[in-house]
């Protein structure tokens, strides 16, 4: 065994670590699709229900609606549409890429990356659910953002290391929108629209699609 | 620089073996089909190399079943995992002696 043979073997070896324990499928154009999606989400729901962007009362400036019958289920239904395409097409586009990589994309990796979302995500979920029945319609967006962000961040440990920069990101806008309710929505659109886009951009530049 | 061959392994002198470890080593178990997919290699060599692994104690098989079908999973040991670092010390000192 010669030298040569002994570092290609190291490489092999490395590769393979690397490989075996990150799921690395997902794609860079799902996250500007994403992104995309909810810009045009976001202004749907400013344009139906005639949101002015800004209004100062008495305790200082706020979104208000103008108008509209029943804004709460005009903005769950977009919501939940808006989160149906988003899932198909990532799941899709990492279908996609694993094929082209000639790799399962239903591997270990992958198990463990759905197991360690669904937590924060189902938690997630709950939270948002409650909220809706209790009517704090406000925090609908900034409860999303945090627990997505939290998922993305557990999600890190077996993908991209950029994705952990995101799922941060994703939380302290989430935060901000809390602190700064009235604006969910547009916290939310730079959040899961702008962020999303940045995201792919850079793994499209990074890592190649 | 003289050679201190007593880490080196001879289980894990064959590539494949050595590939398993590695995979091993930085996951908890891993399935034989998804090694197998890994590794790109048939179901008769990765049967065989598995096999001799286990043999050498360096991994333990857990058989599962998931819908009535089996799984079977294979986990590295502390003796497996100890072979591989030392194996890898003595690949490294290989090279170093060729500088």
């Amino acid at each position: 065994m010669n030298q040569d043979d002994v570092l290609k073997d190291l490489s092999h070896i490395r590769s393979l670590m690397e490989k075996s324990t990150k799921f690395i499928s997902i794609s860079g154009w799902s996250g500007i699709l994403v992104g995309v999606y909810t810009l045009v989400a976001v202004s749907f729901l400013f344009w139906k229900l005639k949101m002015s962007w800004l209004r100062f009362g008495s305790s200082g400036p706020t979104l208000v609606y103008l108008e509209s019958a029943s804004p709460v289920r005009i903005i769950v239904i977009t919501a939940v549409l808006l989160l149906l395409v988003s899932v198909i097409t990532a799941v899709y586009m990492a279908l996609k890429k694993a094929e082209k990589a000639g790799q399962s994309a239903w591997n270990p990796a992958s198990r463990i990356l759905l197991v360690s979302v669904a937590a924060p995500l189902l938690t997630g979920g709950a939270v948002a659910v409650l909220s809706l029945i209790k009517g704090y319609y406000f925090a609908l967006a900034p409860c999303f953002l945090v627990f997505y962000g939290l998922a993305l961040y557990s999600g890190s440990r077996v993908s991209f290391k950029e994705l952990r920069v995101l799922g941060i990101l994703q939380v302290v806008l989430g935060l901000l929108a809390y602190a700064y309710m009235p604006f969910g929505l547009l916290f939310f659109a730079l959040g899961f629209g702008v962020l999303h886009i940045l995201y792919g951009a850079v793994i499209i530049k990074k890592y190649g699609g | 620089m003289k050679l201190d061959l007593s880490l080196y392994d001879k289980v894990l002198e064959n590539r494949i073996r050595l590939q398993i470890m590695s995979v091993l080593m930085v996951n908890e178990d891993y399935d034989f089909n998804s090694l197998k997919e890994l590794l790109d290699i048939t179901d008769g060599n990765l049967a065989s190399n598995l096999k001799s692994l286990e043999k050498a104690e360096y991994i333990e098989v857990i058989k599962t079943f998931i819908d009535r079908k089996p799984n079977t999973r294979y986990r590295g040991t502390e003796k497996g995992r100890k072979a591989f670092r030392d194996h890898l010390v003595a690949l490294e000192q290989l090279i170093n002696s060729g500088r």
